[in-house]
């Protein structure tokens, strides 16, 4: 079973900085592997656990996205394809062709998988983007994923149904976080990581023309909390709370 | 990025090295590890309500104590340094576990200086897994700086060796599955690898401590102990030399648990100084207050690169015994001398929350075990005026 | 310029109804309905009705394929649809059949020449941004943001039509009774990490009745521990929402929780620890043991 997964180096929200005029400061920001995508790598190790093969790890991005990559060989993936962007910021449609294009490369695939979204955009567009320009049924939001031979049955969640889908293979399916605990790559793994290979491939090289949003700017969500705090004895603080919240007019 | 990793320019000393990145990589691995599996039960872990096992367990498994060694055994055959810096974050983390962990090391590290070619073969891969804990045994009731003087003795009967005495104040010694046994033969100081089961050997209970409660520590009686002749480590008479040597290393890893913990009081405290509000602003705005963050963060820093420096040395071949020395004296003291100011700033709630005062307790061992602080400014001072003459 | 809309419920449809007039009136708004059947009322001028079999009507691949059709023999320029699970995976599929950009989770659109110009929240609703692309496109749009249009009598228009597709929906299991309506919830009373059983939910719930709150949950409550069933759960990947109180309950406010809340007009927090993120996020927070808060706050509610 040949298995791609696609994933993201995104910026750590949680670092993420504002210059004064309150724009974000994407430039050397601080990145991470989304956090979701490593439930998208660990799934597909453990198919390939149950079923043998091989799993690629696919990202497109600037020179940070070789660090999730490493992360994902780490983890265990055999091999990881860079398609190197000189910047962070593309928009969905782009990434999924220059995806999309970069898998035609490694054909063929029994599964692509994916995360549900990136923990930084969050647009949960790419997956069904690549699946649909590779031709293949697509199967979002998966909660658990059962592979036979010739066919993949998910069930997944909506917001208020859960549904069982099965599809032939090969297919691409998408996974929220709550299908697995994502393992931690030991050291011996980390090091063995450095010395697998990730090929290059350069965005140009693919013919894929910029499409989608182009973003106008980023800027600093602005809601201020009014951070007031009450310490002390119970009886005192839910008291001192209450009247606050009935001087807000928010309780009766 | 893992709050155990204070600032990222601090891993740079890594970066002088041709794979640094690769290093730099791996530590902040182990720091999210540790971040996420050891730090959220430090607490319950001084309050006697965990055992470290199961933690120390994943730790042996993720490859913390692989570090510095040949992979021919298992090891992952980084530098020394990695391994120092490693032991720092797992100090920040827990420094119970982090003390089992580096007794356990330096067992391995001196059967991988002196042992034979089988020794090493048979024992390393177990000790580097952690499928087999290890115990240091050479303080003893009458004589804990002066080790040299020990009353354990040993007798060679035909093929074997019997050991009569008893061992105190011994880390790991109620759960080690191996104990590397200094005693006195006719012939001088022998270093034997003694196994638990080993009829003749028995461990007493588990002490009560000030800190450092999640290690384990006890006492170690030999009565007409007999291990075979394949137990010796390296050559009958040169057991002390070994201890020794050992012992050097060693005292950079424990100046370096010792940062760790400072650093986990210090972020700790810096915190709390920011969010604590006295005469209607932040106490971090007092410089009374300031001064204390400043010097803390001085004494961790200057700790740290101490640490390195004398790891570098022993990476280069080169006479490390005094640095190391310096590097514990130093990082073990400022280290009580950081973790008090902790408490100082959190005030009541530092004297009354474990969390705030294990620190201290923790970091109180270590200008003790390993070497006293007195004894290692004689040890310096002695390197240092001979070098002059 | 013509429109397509589409969601699961009335509620949405109504929304993106709302969201699309700054593109066409009314009479050229198409509601796309996949039901079979349908009355003549709609707040579109048109009702374009396709009959789905064998549950397809949850098969996002079949659904864009019929809104491709739609787009084709009504000449589509803008498809709004609504921001739930199955319709992000359509919008996705479908900016591929068409070829057209797509935004999602959009609000606050405005035109400009032939672009589209919307916000959204990004890096966990740390930060939005305005995001600009052209027309022809496809729109998700946030829901709560727009007031629902009104309905009125409208043509309907049968279509016959079987879309393509390889999945099977094999099962869907009833849908759970909605149990709790977080999004329309006036109070929302959340509880988080800090429960330590599943019995004390009771604790909580009680305080909840007594405000008239609906009850929420951060994600380890439902996904990790599944104390509470997925639709309580409130953050990124739960449902997102915007009550007048919001009151967390030892919930240390995780970014991907806080963006799940930061449209709340008041948030107060209820946490024994002190430095717990939720109280840089909050309006009014009590540093303190929600076991023994919690059930004072009930008593004063009580007794008022």
């Amino acid at each position: 079973m040949r298995i791609a997964v696609c994933i993201k180096q995104a910026v750590d929200e949680a670092e993420l900085k504002f210059d004064h005029a309150g724009n974000a400061i994407l430039s050397n920001a601080q990145t991470k592997l989304s956090t979701f995508d490593k439930n998208a790598v660990e799934e597909a190790l453990r198919i390939k656990t149950l079923k043998g093969g091989e799993v690629i790890a696919f990202s497109a991005g600037n020179n940070e996205s070789k660090k999730g990559l490493k992360e994902a060989l780490a983890m265990g993936a055999d091999r990881a394809v860079h398609i190197i962007t000189e910047t962070y910021e593309r928009s969905s449609l782009t990434v999924s062709k220059l995806l999309s294009k970069a898998i035609e490369k490694y054909k063929p695939f029994d599964l692509i998988l994916f995360s549900e979204g990136s923990s930084d955009i969050y647009t949960s567009l790419v997956p069904g983007q690549v699946s649909t320009m590779l031709g293949l049924p697509f199967i979002p939001f998966a909660r658990k994923i059962e592979v036979h031979d010739k066919d993949v049955k998910v069930s997944q969640t909506l917001e208020e149904k859960t549904v069982i889908i099965s599809s032939p293979l090969p297919a691409a399916i998408s996974v929220v976080s709550e299908i697995n605990q994502p393992r931690y790559p030991t050291l011996v793994q980390i090091m063995q990581a450095a010395r697998k290979q990730i090929d290059e491939i350069r965005e140009d090289s693919l013919g894929v023309e910029p499409k989608g949003y182009r973003v106008e700017y980023i800027r600093a969500q602005s809601v201020e909390r009014k951070k007031v705090i009450f310490e002390g004895p119970p009886e005192e603080t839910a008291r001192k709370l209450l009247d606050a919240l009935k001087r807000e007019g928010v309780v009766k | 990025m893992s709050g155990l990793i204070e600032r990222e320019h601090e891993l740079l000393l890594l970066q002088s090295y041709k794979e640094g990145e690769q290093y730099i990589e791996a530590l902040r691995n182990i720091a999210a590890f540790l971040e996420e599996n050891v730090l959220p039960f430090s607490e319950e872990i001084d309050l006697g309500k965990r055992s470290i096992s199961e933690l120390r367990k994943s730790l042996f498994k993720h490859g913390l104590c692989s570090i510095p060694f040949n992979p021919e055994f298992g090891g992952l055959g980084l530098p020394f340094s990695v391994y120092v810096l490693a032991m720092e974050l797992a100090g920040a983390a827990d420094a119970s576990i982090a003390l089992s962990m580096a007794i356990h090391n330096t067992v391995a590290d001196i059967i991988n200086m002196y042992g034979s070619p089988e020794q090493k073969e048979k024992i390393l891969p177990e000790l580097l897994s952690g499928k087999k804990l290890a115990s240091f045994a050479l303080t003893e009731p009458s004589s804990g700086s002066d080790a040299r003087n020990m009353n354990t003795r040993v007798e060679k009967r035909g093929d074997s060796f019997v050991i009569n005495g008893s061992k105190t104040y011994i880390t790991n010694a109620p759960e080690a599955d191996v104990f590397l046994v200094f005693a006195r033969s006719e012939n001088g100081h022998v270093c034997l690898v003694v196994d638990r089961d080993t009829e003749g050997l028995e461990v007493g209970k588990n002490m009560e401590k000030l800190g450092m409660r999640g290690s384990t520590t006890a006492e170690v009686f030999f009565s007409e102990c007999k291990v075979d002749s394949s137990s010796l480590v390296g050559k009958e008479g040169e057991g002390f030399e070994y201890a020794k040597s050992g012992l050097n290393s060693s005292r950079i890893v424990m100046g370096s648990i010792c940062v760790g913990i400072a650093s986990t009081a210090f972020r700790k405290a810096a915190i709390f100084s920011l969010e604590r509000r006295a005469f209607g602003k932040s106490i971090s705005e007092f410089q009374l207050i300031g001064e204390k963050i400043a010097n803390m963060k001085l004494k961790i820093n200057a700790s740290r690169f101490l640490c390195f420096f004398a790891s570098r040395m022993r990476e280069l071949g080169m006479d490390f015994s005094s640095h190391a020395a310096q590097a514990k004296v130093f990082a073990t003291e400022s280290s009580l001398e950081v973790c008090d100011s902790a408490i100082q700033i959190f005030g009541g709630q530092g004297y009354t929350s474990s969390d705030v005062n294990r620190h201290w307790r923790d970091a109180r061992l270590l200008t003790i075990g390993e070497g006293t602080s007195e004894i290692l400014r004689i040890l310096i001072a002695k390197k240092e005026l001979a070098g002059l003459r | 310029m013509r429109v397509a809309i589409f969601a699961e419920n009335e509620k949405d449809l109504a929304e993106l109804a709302s969201a699309a007039s700054i593109f066409a009136g009314r009479e050229e708004m198409i509601e796309v309905s996949i039901a079979g059947e349908e009355k003549n009322i709609s707040c579109c001028g048109r009702k374009v009705v396709y009959k789905l079999k064998g549950k397809q009507e949850l098969n996002p691949e079949a659904i864009s394929n019929v809104l491709r059709h739609v787009g084709e023999k009504y000449g589509i320029s803008v498809f709004l649809l609504s921001t739930s699970k199955l319709c992000r995976a359509v919008a996705s599929i479908l900016s591929i059949l068409t070829d057209t950009e797509c935004i999602t989770d959009a609000f606050d659109l405005s035109i400009e020449g032939k672009d589209v110009l919307a916000s959204r929240g990004v890096f966990a609703g740390k930060a939005t941004a305005r995001l600009r692309c052209s027309i022809p496109c496809i729109l998700t749009i946030k829901q709560g943001k727009y007031n629902p249009a009104e309905k009125v009598p409208c043509e309907v228009i049968y279509e016959d039509f079987t879309p393509p597709t390889k999945l099977n929906i094999v099962e869907v299991s009833e849908p759970q009774k909605a149990s709790v309506d977080l999004k329309s919830a006036r109070i929302i009373v959340s509880v988080g990490r800090g429960l330590k059983r599943k019995d004390d939910i009771s604790m909580v719930e009680e305080l909840a009745k007594a405000l008239g709150a609906a009850l929420g949950c951060s994600r380890p409550i439902s996904s990790d521990l599944g104390w509470l069933p997925e639709e309580h759960h409130i953050g990124l990947t739960g449902v997102s929402v915007k009550p007048d109180l919001y009151i967390a309950i030892g919930i240390s406010g995780q970014l991907q929780h806080l963006a799940g809340i930061k449209d709340s007009k008041i948030i107060a927090a209820i946490n024994t620890d002190k430095s717990a993120p939720i109280f840089q996020a909050c309006d009014y927070g009590v540093v303190g043991d929600m076991y023994k808060v919690v059930p004072e706050l009930v008593k004063l509610l009580k007794s008022s």
